[in-house]
């Protein structure tokens, strides 16, 4: 397997409609922030540089339509995602409940190898309306213990509008994503050679 | 004067020369009258204001009034100088004149006092009758509304101030007037009353001409003016008049003003048009017959009749010429409101004519227009109903349409128009649209004549209200906001339709990225909110789904933001298959991913340099082209508005290719920079586009994409292609391209808002 030489990182935003990903997004790349967004139609990527314990990252962060009905179009896009944000609304609980069919809708479409252990990160977004809140922060923390019970989920309480929160969720993305890339790049290397194996065996086998 | 259907508005005519004479006694009577009452110990008894006024102008008066009675100054001088000097003549020795002599010399000047006689000669030598006319002018001036009957009482002018040592006891009940019991005047009549006699108050005119002011009557006089039922009356027409009167002042102030403002603006347009070589008989031609024959007429000055046609004794008379005029003014203020709406409206008139053949020199006429223009001239286009006509009955080829749209051979206030005729040229839709539009008819309150087919594409020019009440009916099933299943989202994205685009940092997006920026948005939202509740509610297999609120902020854009004809535009494009809006905004999109392939393999095909450097690149078109096909453009990431709306226009005319052809268009005129990119900033070139490149200029573009050759049968056969390689993905209809092939899908379009209706059910038992 080659030897990558720049570390690209592709991350997904997904979430319902109106939860605020392109500004996440916008802020996290741009450090700007607009009530003046046009919805997002399909999907749009952004491309931020970092450097994450020495280490030069190229970040593809990936912003997508939130209404249903695109859900279809994921495949195109998720290919190849290396971690994938959800993202919900605090002061709009169904955005919260439907974190767990954009979670399942993208593992189905996205297919990664290892599904259990795929880098999820949480965002509650919106937090500059604290006093409309609707999703308590322990339901959120019940929910990213209940999918995976060794290793929850990390979640952030972020604010697009005021830039809470929003660079070190990133970055623990980030953080999260390439620890699991090395782990794959340990593994892949394995997964040639038994590969290989398997090759030369059943070639043995057939003479 | 007016002429309302040949009745003089006005019955009283202009004084001739003998009424002013009887004029100028009438003045000179109530002059002298206050002047007499003032200067005989009465000057209670005149208003005050009155007598000020006319003190400060009494040489004057004097002077008129000799002129008039002596001739001019220079005459009289000479008379009184030649009998001084006969008289001195007579006297033996000059050196001592006698008292005689002085008498007769200074007599002639005692009587004319210097001032009255410098005024006297100021007046020169002008005839009796300016004479006359100059005074009425002046006291026209100091007393206004002398000579008529004023809607209060007026004093008595024949009597003096009361002296008090002539009465000794009150004249109504002859109580000895004591220390207590105190004398009092009675403004009315002037006699001298206790004040039991005299306790009541009413406003009152001293002299004509005066302010109206509360003073004291007795209980006599006061009885008087109450029973005199007949003069109330006169008052209140009296005061009527003068209302109406000053009305009509104000409507022919206003108009005359606004008048002139647009009759400059008119002139200069004209100039303009004359510069521009505009046919200016045949512009003149049309402006006479909108405006009809009738010349535009100043408004006359209207006067009520003059007080001297009656007495108040006369009130029964006075009251029926009062009732008369009253009558007339209230003509005359129909007339002349109806006559200001009407100037300033054949102002505007002509004003928009010659507005629109400027803007219509304008344009530059493409050679197949030129071939179409000759059957309808630029007047014509000029008036929007008729042109429209003309231009139907001209244009009904659909190759001839199809070019005259594409080479945008028509006014731009007619794009939706042609959008819409050539839409319903197919017959499904029309029909479809029909019958929609009938099925709601029956419950609609306007009556539709159903001998007579409807035009449908007469929602534009001039709204046959059957399609606005089809409209607000549905508004109306939708109920309010929030009580149908995609109003939250609606709403959301309604905001979210007009904002900038995300987070590309260019120039030509700070500057270009919204084409709605000045507009005032509010009534725009909800008008787009309407429009996409009626579109979603009328077609809910679709729903809502994100994309149509650019296409319907689009076409609200291009009709002046008219909901209702924005609706019926958007429903005649879902209602047609060739554009299978319907199939695109479905859920789950099930169109796109064709639309995608079909992309993909054309790039294969016609571009095969750059397929390889996506291939390479791991890049997919459906990474910037999501926006493209989900609002046709009208999301305005990647092209401007004007381009927008001629991709528009091609859309229109030929379907799914034209936006395949821009698209592969625009990659191609990429194609060189897009080589040279990495994944990362391909996309990012589509949104770099400097506002100043060629290809977003609108006719560039068109003409780049004509160039293309994508046919109908081509999309076709990477459907069939697509098709065979994800079976599961099959849309049920997309025949795209063919609407020979539509089968009417009911359901597709809900119907649901008259489900009760007896006629709806044959509708659907008919498809």
């Amino acid at each position: 397997m080659a030897h990558r030489k720049k570390v690209l990182l592709k991350v997904i935003i997904l979430g319902d409609s109106g939860v605020g990903k392109t500004s996440l997004m916008n802020q996290y790349v741009n450090q700007k922030f607009s009530n003046q967004y046009k919805a997002t139609i399909g999907a749009d990527f952004l491309t931020k540089e970092i450097t994450i314990d020495e280490k030069l990252v190229t970040m593809q962060i990936w912003d997508t339509a939130g209404q249903e009905r695109f859900q279809s179009l994921g495949v195109a896009f998720y290919r190849g995602a290396d971690a994938c944000v959800l993202v919900y609304d605090i002061t709009n609980p169904i955005s919260f409940e439907k974190l767990d069919s954009w979670r399942d809708e993208f593992l189905a479409q996205a297919g990664p190898r290892d599904p259990e252990n795929f880098p999820f990160i949480v965002l509650g977004n919106k937090v500059d309306q604290e006093n409309e809140r609707r999703v308590p922060t322990q339901k959120i923390e019940l929910w990213c213990k209940a999918k995976n019970a060794q290793q929850p989920m990390s979640f952030f309480e972020t604010s697009a509008k005021e830039a809470t929160g929003v660079e070190e969720a990133f970055q623990t993305i980030a953080k999260i994503a390439l620890q699991k890339g090395q782990d794959d790049d340990i593994f892949v290397p394995a997964a040639t050679i038994d590969l290989s194996g398997a090759a030369t065996k059943s070639s043995g086998g057939c003479c | 004067m007016f002429t309302f259907e040949g009745i003089p508005i006005n019955p009283y005519k202009e004084e001739d020369k003998d009424d002013i004479s009887l004029k100028y006694h009438r003045a000179l009577e109530c002059i002298s009258t206050i002047f007499n009452k003032y200067y005989n110990g009465s000057h209670r008894a005149v208003d005050p204001d009155v007598i000020q006024k006319l003190i400060a102008h009494e040489d004057v008066f004097y002077s008129i009034q000799c002129h008039i009675e002596q001739g001019p100054a220079a005459i009289y001088r000479e008379k009184k100088q030649s009998e001084v000097r006969e008289i001195t003549s007579q006297v033996a020795t000059p050196a001592h004149p006698s008292t005689k002599v002085w008498f007769a010399f200074c007599g002639g000047y005692l009587n004319t006092p210097g001032a009255i006689m410098r005024e006297w000669d100021n007046l020169g030598e002008i005839s009796a009758n300016d004479a006359m006319q100059k005074y009425i002018q002046l006291v026209d001036c100091l007393l206004p509304g002398w000579d008529e009957q004023s809607e209060y009482p007026l004093a008595r002018q024949d009597r003096f101030w009361r002296d008090d040592s002539m009465c000794a006891d009150c004249s109504a009940c002859h109580t000895p007037f004591t220390m207590q019991n105190r004398r009092h005047h009675c403004r009315m009549c002037f006699d001298i009353f206790c004040h039991d006699c005299s306790s009541q108050q009413i406003e009152l005119l001293l002299s004509k001409g005066g302010v109206p002011r509360k003073a004291r009557i007795c209980n006599n006089c006061k009885v008087n003016i109450d029973n005199d039922q007949g003069l109330i009356h006169v008052r209140k027409l009296i005061k009527e008049n003068r209302d109406i009167k000053e009305k009509i002042q104000n409507i022919a102030k206003n108009t005359e003003s606004q008048a002139t403002i647009l009759t400059a603006t008119l002139a200069k347009l004209r100039n303009e048009a004359i510069a521009k070589d505009c046919n200016m008989e045949k512009l003149d031609a049309i402006i006479d017959q909108k405006i009809g024959m009738s010349p535009l007429r100043r408004m006359e000055e209207l006067r009520t009749p003059p007080a001297h046609k009656f007495k108040p004794s006369e009130s029964v008379e006075a009251s029926e010429q009062l009732r008369l005029a009253h009558r007339q003014l209230s003509m005359c203020l129909k007339v002349a409101e109806v006559r200001s709406k009407k100037t300033l409206e054949k102002l505007n008139i002509s004003i928009a004519v010659y507005e629109e053949a400027i803007r219509h020199k304008n344009i530059r006429w493409h050679p197949i227009a030129l071939y179409v223009i000759p059957f309808l001239s630029v007047f014509e286009i000029a008036n929007l109903n008729q042109t429209c006509r003309t231009f139907y009955t001209f244009i009904k080829t659909e190759d001839l349409m199809r070019k005259s749209i594409m080479r945008q051979a028509f006014p731009a206030c007619f794009r939706p128009q042609c959008w819409l005729s050539r839409i319903c040229a197919h017959v499904e839709t029309n029909k479809y649209i029909c019958d929609l539009a009938e099925a709601l008819t029956s419950t609609l309150s306007t009556e539709y004549d159903s001998d007579q087919p409807i035009q449908w594409y007469s929602i534009m020019p001039k709204s046959s209200p059957i399609w606005s009440e089809a409209y607000a009916l549905i508004l109306e099933k939708c109920g309010s906001i929030g009580s149908l299943e995609h109003d939250k989202q609606i709403s959301a994205d309604v905001s979210r339709t007009f904002g900038r685009s995300a987070v590309r940092k260019t120039k030509r997006f700070e500057k270009h990225n919204d084409p709605y920026e000045g507009i005032d948005r509010e009534p725009k939202k909800d008008s787009l909110i309407n429009v996409l509740r009626a579109f979603t509610s009328t077609n809910s297999t679709v729903g809502y789904c994100q994309g149509m609120n650019f296409l319907a902020a689009f076409l609200l854009s291009n009709v002046q933001w008219n909901e209702m004809q924005a609706f019926w535009l958007m429903t005649s494009l879902a209602a047609t298959p060739m554009y299978d809006i319907i199939d695109m905004y479905k859920p789950g999109v099930p169109l796109l991913n064709l639309r995608f392939f079909q992309l993909h393999m054309l790039v294969k095909q016609l571009l095969p340099e750059l397929h390889e450097h996506f291939e390479a690149e791991d890049f997919h078109v459906s990474m910037c082209a999501s926006g493209w096909f989900m609002t046709l453009y009208t999301n305005f990431d990647t092209l401007p508005f004007d381009a927008v709306v001629r991709v528009m226009d091609g859309f229109v005319v030929y379907g799914w290719k034209i936006i395949f052809r821009v698209a592969l268009a625009l990659l191609q005129y990429l194609q060189s920079d897009i080589l040279q990119s990495s994944f990362e900033n391909i996309v990012d070139i589509f949104y770099n586009l400097d506002d100043s490149a060629l290809i977003l200029h609108p006719e560039y573009l068109l003409h780049c994409a004509m160039k293309i050759k994508v046919t109908n049968s081509m999309l076709k056969a990477l459907q069939e292609e697509y098709d065979q390689e994800f079976p599961s993905n099959l849309p049920k209809s997309c025949e795209i391209g063919s609407p020979k092939n539509f089968k009417p899908q009911p359901s597709q379009l809900v119907l649901r808002m008259s489900c009760s209706d007896e006629k709806l059910d044959e509708i659907c038992a008919l498809s």
